[in-house]
């Protein structure tokens, strides 16, 4: 028998696997799901391709325009059909700035997502693992960890940066602080959830007869244990993917997040409520909406996920 | 049966011959190097602490308490054959095979194989085959992968075809075909999973197979098929068995050596036919007549009543007097010791006093 006679069949079963996975079939389970999972195509196509789709470019000071100033939605009297949903103070495009800032916010919320998963994943490997001593400590630092809400480490950062940096610096890093602060205050539970389930799988047979002829711990963490419990991990991510996108936005709407230089969904909504009671309800509204279809979305997906893999959060 | 003749009496005249054996009788010495036993365990034995685990618990001694799995257990397995260990559910059998695996290590006392220490063996030398094949291979690995996974931490094959040729060896040697390596094991049945996890077990060149209930978990089928297969590659490769079970025929037919435990202690001990035809201890009686045994129903039985004791609070004296029909206040009081009849080893009071027969 040679390699390449079987990587026919090695493709073929890919294939199957790929068609039979839980994740991909609860997609036709319901169509809420449907729904949820082309709303987040859509997301991610705009975060992909916003630089080229959007009717005009918000950060470009040249192609604002004062007298455009405060237009209302297109259908509305006064609305022009060139801001289909609107400008804000300085004329900015409102559908140009959404999209953008829904890249924003999904970018952000990733990275924060992949913070918390780098600290957690291997913090509760280790200790689901190892057990013992090591275990007990590093999860009354999780515990710990947990009783600060990511605003009270945002405030912290934000309070520290202020005093220690310089303006600039504090400014170009503020983006930073929010990753941090998110991630930090996620990773608790991602590590929670690695444990529990890297305490039943270490048990397994399996992992012994790994352990008899000689496998290194690492090599079992990584080629066994991770691997066998990375569906509920991926739930877990995914419900956690729109508390990280709704935690910056609550920065950035109390002005610990991210820079109206570097507007997000939430910095958008914060910069419209001063208009909310003028009048011009279309600045903080329609980001609200986009905020809202996107967390709404990712949460019915990853709650279709979960019903097909039968697990419970944290 | 020159293994089971210097097994341990009781401490101080374990640890003389010990001593004799090591410094005035060369004889003996001699012996031992001559035939190395693949397995030999001297008063192992084992305890889990029972105790609430965590950062607040750790330094609160007093708390824990200690169940003792294994009970100072000696015995020696000679290279090429099968010692199996049977009891009820709970008697340590299971801690015993990881003992011997070197999964745990023992409390108290001393594994040797081929006389050397535990932690100086090869890894794979010892190999185990697990009661569940379902749970014994990684769902996400194609079986090939797991039954190569031996082949590359120890490094003695080099290049890739011949790990390749070796893995292909190994599932023709249990009766699957090379190409069966490329499926998952949800693609196999319970009787072929087995297989592949006595493949694995191959792979690595084991001089001793721990087999802990390897057929519980099949079909009855299955089992004789996987039986013969265990016993066509202990001929064919010189393997020698550790076999842990509590199915008595299946251990009748495997075994040349037989050891009945009882709450972590082995109560009787000795070649395996030498017990079935004629059981001694009480404990071992009981056992042998709860087999059912359709050619007998009219036989009035005598029936093992209860449960054994919780080995977090074993009984003083003879574990076995709670349930032993003909238990005297002396089993109440002293453990017994080992005596010898015949070839085989018992730890009975009323063995040793002549009154075996049970009412």
């Amino acid at each position: 028998m040679t390699i390449s006679k079987t990587d026919g069949p090695r493709q073929l079963a890919w294939l199957t696997r790929l068609k039979r996975s839980v994740l991909l079939s609860s997609f036709g389970a319901s169509p809420a799901a449907m729904l949820s999972a082309a709303l987040i195509t859509l997301f991610l196509l705009n975060a992909i391709f916003a630089p080229f789709l959007v009717p005009q470019d918000p950060s470009d000071l040249r192609s604002l325009n004062l007298t455009d100033s405060l237009k209302p939605p297109a259908w509305m009297a006064d609305g022009v059909w060139g801001y289909p949903l609107g400008t804000d103070g300085q004329g900015r495009d409102i559908l140009s700035a959404v999209m953008y800032g829904a890249r924003t916010s999904l970018g952000f919320g990733l990275a924060a997502l992949a913070l918390a998963s780098l600290l957690g994943i291997p913090i509760g490997l280790i200790a689901g693992y190892t057990g013992g001593f090591l275990d007990s400590v590093l999860m009354r630092v999780a515990d710990t960890q947990l009783t600060f809400p990511p605003i009270l480490i945002a405030l912290l950062l934000d309070g520290i940066g202020r005093a220690v940096l310089s303006r600039s610096m504090q400014q170009s890093l503020q983006p930073l602080w929010v990753v941090l602060a998110i991630g930090v205050s996620l990773w608790p539970q991602f590590a929670r959830l690695v444990r529990a389930s890297t305490l039943v799988e270490r048990g397994k047979d399996y992992i012994l007869a790994a352990r008899l002829v000689g496998v290194s711990r690492s090599r079992i963490l990584a080629l066994h244990i991770l691997p066998n419990i990375g569906s509920p991990i991926l739930v877990f991510a995914a419900i956690n993917l729109s508390f990280a996108i709704v935690a910056e936005a609550t920065l950035s709407f109390l002005g610990v997040g991210l820079p109206p230089t570097e507007p997000s969904l939430g910095t958008l909504i914060m910069t419209g409520n001063d208009f909310l009671l003028s009048g011009e309800w279309w600045m903080s509204l329609f980001p609200g909406l986009a905020l809202m279809s996107l967390v709404m979305a990712i949460n019915c997906l990853a709650d279709s996920f979960q019903d097909r893999l039968h697990i419970s959060p944290g | 049966m020159s293994c089971w003749s210097d097994m341990p009496r009781e401490h101080h005249q374990h640890e003389a011959a010990q001593a004799q054996a090591s410094g005035s009788s060369p004889a003996s010495t001699r012996l031992e190097q001559a035939v190395p036993c693949v397995l030999e365990l001297r008063h192992v034995t084992h305890y889990y602490a029972v105790r609430k685990s965590g950062l607040w618990h750790f330094s609160s001694g007093r708390r824990a308490r200690k169940l003792r799995a294994v009970d100072h257990v000696s015995f020696t397995l000679q290279s090429g054959t099968t010692l199996s260990v049977v009891g009820e559910s709970g008697c340590g059998k299971s801690t015993l095979a990881r003992l011997a695996a070197g999964l745990l290590s023992p409390s108290e006392g001393v594994i040797r194989t081929g006389g050397r220490r535990l932690s100086s063996v090869r890894a794979g030398e010892i190999n185990m085959v697990f009661q569940n094949p379902y749970a014994a291979l990684d769902p996400r690995w194609r079986v090939r992968r797991s039954v190569s996974e031996a082949l590359r931490p120890g490094g003695f094959l080099k290049s890739r075809r011949a790990v390749h040729d070796r893995t292909g060896e190994c599932l023709s040697r249990v009766g699957l075909s090379p190409a069966d390596g490329e499926k998952y094991p949800h693609q196999l049945s319970g009787g072929q999973r087995q297989r592949v996890c006595i493949a694995r077990a191959l792979a690595s060149s084991p001089r001793l197979l721990i087999c802990d209930e390897p057929t519980t978990a099949l079909d009855v089928s299955v089992q004789a098929q996987i039986l013969n297969l265990l016993r066509d590659l202990q001929r064919a490769l010189g393997l020698s068995y550790l076999f842990i079970s509590h199915d008595l025929p299946v251990v009748r037919y495997m075994s040349d050596d037989l050891a009945v435990m009882y709450l972590g202690r082995i109560v009787e001990m000795g070649p395996a036919e030498s017990i079935f035809s004629a059981p001694r201890h009480p404990y071992t009686r009981l056992l042998l007549e709860s087999v059912p045994d359709f050619t007998a129903m009219t036989h009035r039985r005598i029936r093992l009543a209860g449960d054994p004791p919780s080995p977090l609070d074993p009984p003083p004296g003879c574990p076995f007097h709670p349930r032993c029909p003909i238990a005297t206040a002396r089993c109440r009081v002293a453990k017994p010791a080992y005596t010898q009849h015949e070839d085989v080893l018992v730890a009975c009071h009323a063995v040793e006093e002549g009154r075996g027969g049970i009412g």
